[in-house]
């Protein structure tokens, strides 16, 4: 057994595509923060337009959709009121990021019961194209508004977001290895919630033979 | 590799941040452990899944509703006290003034417990290290000493940061004292009663300063706090908090 087992082809880990792809930062911010500073409303618009996907989906998956359109509304209110204190120490995006999880996280606590089940992901806006099992991906939501709201923070800013521990930590507030500790519990009580929903992709799964 | 040294070290191995050595090790355990196989296994799965998630499109109200109250908080600012939106223009800065008198504090103390003598026991070079607060002084002080030492540094912080409130607690008295019409007599009499004991405490912080030969930062900080706590004062005053 023990000859077939070191013959079992070793799991390969390959990061996804869009993990990578993804920036917190872009070049252009500098001269958006101005105009934003000075109140042109086409710079507002242009910077909503950047962020509003990041900041709209990340609100929706820590409170819930009932929620989401009134904290998203909170967090650029706050955005657009506070950029001129921006001192440029983190990148616009780790604060805008900041921002949005400080007020999903508090919102939260104020009001712990968010919405669940069937009749809130059925408000969650639909995909323009669903690259998984749409299935799954109904399942990995329910699965994520059960899981606490600090682990649902760090698993959508790293995982979602595809942002670095580095860029979690400091959007959080927290030492890097705290955020890698969250993620991992995170992931694991997600596996815990998906139990037998985890539909099981067998082509990377290879059983010892004769046995 | 055991089995709780997998649990612990997955989630870095499966996001590519384990070093060669250990994703050597844990693959090999992987080759030899079922339950830990899946484990992983339903971990990048997730992992994978989850990074797959559609992203999420706000409603086309969103951006409305975001305008409307915008423009609500404006009319709210245009109807609020001249004294608050000065206050709001300021505070940035009264934060930065504590922020560096807090440093500077912090430097006088660590020389105070590794010194004593009244000299550090090695002048640092401070050349390349300009503050921000210099910065902000238009580079008034370019000709700044090269052999400054944390002592002479944090003194002259010290003395940035005290002028930074007197001139600010002045500025925001001219305000109240605008504000004042609005005020009941007796309004009035408390501010003035309240702003003559802030000078007779202040008074005797800055006489126990000049007599301290010991330069103890304690006794600065507590001044600094007193100023912080006119600042207080004078919005909450400003605000009709009386």
């Amino acid at each position: 057994l023990d000859i077939v087992a070191t013959t079992k082809k070793p799991m390969t880990i390959v990061r996804p595509a869009s993990r990578r792809a993804r920036s917190i930062e872009d070049e252009d911010d500098g001269e958006l923060i101005d105009a934003c500073r000075r109140g042109e409303r086409r710079a507002m618009e242009a910077l909503y337009h950047r962020y509003k996907r990041r900041v709209f989906g990340l609100v929706t998956r820590i409170v819930g959709s009932s929620d989401s359109e009134e904290v998203a509304q909170e967090v650029f209110v706050r955005i657009y009121r506070g950029i001129s204190r921006f001192r440029g120490d983190s990148a616009l995006g780790t604060w805008i990021y900041r921002l949005a999880v400080n007020a999903a996280l508090s919102h939260v606590t104020r009001r712990p019961r968010i919405a669940d089940g069937e009749e809130a992901l059925s408000r969650v806006a639909a995909p323009e194209a669903a690259p998984i099992d749409p299935g799954l991906s109904a399942r990995l939501e329910r699965a994520l508004l059960q899981l606490p709201a600090g682990y649902r923070a760090v698993l959508v800013l790293h995982d979602v977001n595809g942002l670095s521990h580095e860029e979690c930590a400091e959007i959080l507030g927290c030492r890097v290895g705290t955020s890698k500790s969250q993620l991992h519990k995170a992931r694991a009580r997600m596996r815990d919630l998906l139990g037998p929903d985890l539909a099981p992709d067998d082509a990377d799964r290879v059983e010892p033979e004769g046995v | 590799m055991r089995c709780r040294d997998v649990v612990r070290l997955a989630s870095d191995y499966i996001d590519g941040d384990l070093d060669d050595r250990r994703s050597s090790a844990l693959r090999g355990h992987l080759r030899t452990c079922g339950s830990c196989e899946r484990a992983v296994a339903d971990a990048a799965r997730i992992r994978d899944a989850v990074s797959e998630l559609a992203p999420l499109d706000p409603p086309p109200s969103l951006w409305a509703g975001i305008e409307q109250q915008l423009a609500r908080a404006e009319i709210e600012d245009a109807r609020r006290p001249r004294l608050w939106l000065w206050w709001q223009a300021v505070r940035p800065h009264l934060l930065y003034a504590g922020l560096a008198a807090a440093a500077a504090v912090a430097i006088a103390a660590w020389w105070a417990d590794h010194g004593g003598d009244g000299r550090p026991a090695s002048p640092v070079r401070v050349t390349d290290q300009r503050t921000e607060l210099d910065a902000e002084r238009g580079g008034a002080e370019d000709s700044e000493p090269v052999d400054e030492s944390h002592v002479e540094r944090a003194m002259r912080e010290l003395r940035h940061a005290d002028a930074t409130y007197l001139a600010q607690i002045a500025e925001l008295r001219a305000l109240a004292s605008q504000e004042r019409d609005l005020w009941s007599s007796e309004q009035a009499t408390a501010f003035d009663k309240r702003i003559a004991e802030f000078d007779r405490v202040t008074l005797e912080h800055r006489k126990r300063l000049a007599h301290d030969e010991s330069g103890h930062p304690g006794t600065r900080d507590r001044l600094f706090a007193l100023y912080q706590a006119e600042i207080a004062f004078l919005v909450d005053a400003a605000l009709g908090e009386l």
